[in-house]
């Protein structure tokens, strides 16, 4: 767990994430990649499938 | 039974969501800085480890910050989070959550979605993607609707399993 965590946090504040800071971060193309709704209805057909342990799993 | 206090945590926040990756993380969150133009913001992070990169990664940034974690002593604790309520330092990096009026806006990556459905049905609410426009209209109308000193922004870090 340490490791997954440690990974995180490079990635997140390793080398290249200053690059683009010049720019505007664009919300609307990334939001884009993210159907919540579908997402929503995926985990609610998986949990009844495999119970409430597959939750964060 | 009613639990009022996650009535009384969520009342005059307004939440959104913003979808990234761990390496995007801080480029969106200095799109927010510059982009907001927000008094006071106050981030929270699921790691003391995560708080103080960020606090540090802030600071290169440009921005004044602060920040709290579990790690610390209380009185210390006590200490800058007295500072920050006087106006010393404009950002405050912090783990845990707590609410007040203002804007929370939710990065989310792809793990943390079974954390956003989760809080979305624990309270009971709809977190709405950011809207296309981000400026200060987000928030204007909270700060003009509400009594309070609410001119600040927490911006919530989300992740799929919590280190401490």
């Amino acid at each position: 767990k340490n490791g997954q965590m440690k990974h995180r946090d490079d990635e997140c504040f390793g080398d290249g994430v200053d690059d683009f800071l010049d720019t505007d971060f664009d919300f609307e193309g990334n939001l884009a990649l993210f159907d919540k709704a579908a997402v929503f209805s995926e985990i609610d057909i998986s949990e009844r499938r495999n119970g409430a342990r597959s939750r964060g799993t | 039974e009613i639990n009022l206090m996650e009535e009384l945590t969520l009342k005059g926040i307004t939440q959104y969501y913003a979808y990234v990756t761990e390496r995007q993380k801080v480029h969106c969150l200095n799109t927010l800085f510059s982009r907001l133009q927000i008094n006071q913001s106050i981030i929270f992070c699921n790691s003391t480890q995560r708080v103080e990169l960020l606090a540090k990664k802030i600071t290169q940034l440009g921005y004044s910050c602060f920040y709290i974690h579990a790690k610390m002593m209380q009185e210390y604790r006590n200490r800058v989070f007295h500072d920050f309520r006087n106006g010393l330092c404009r950002n405050l990096v912090c783990t845990g959550r707590f609410g007040h009026l203002g804007l929370a806006i939710n990065l989310i990556t792809s793990e943390d979605r079974f954390n956003l459905k989760a809080i979305e049905d624990q309270l009971v609410t709809d977190i709405k993607p950011i809207p296309s426009s981000i400026d200060k209209s987000l928030y204007v109308a909270e700060y003009h609707s509400a009594s309070g000193d609410c001119d600040v922004e927490e911006v919530e870090e989300k992740r799929q399993q919590d280190s401490t």
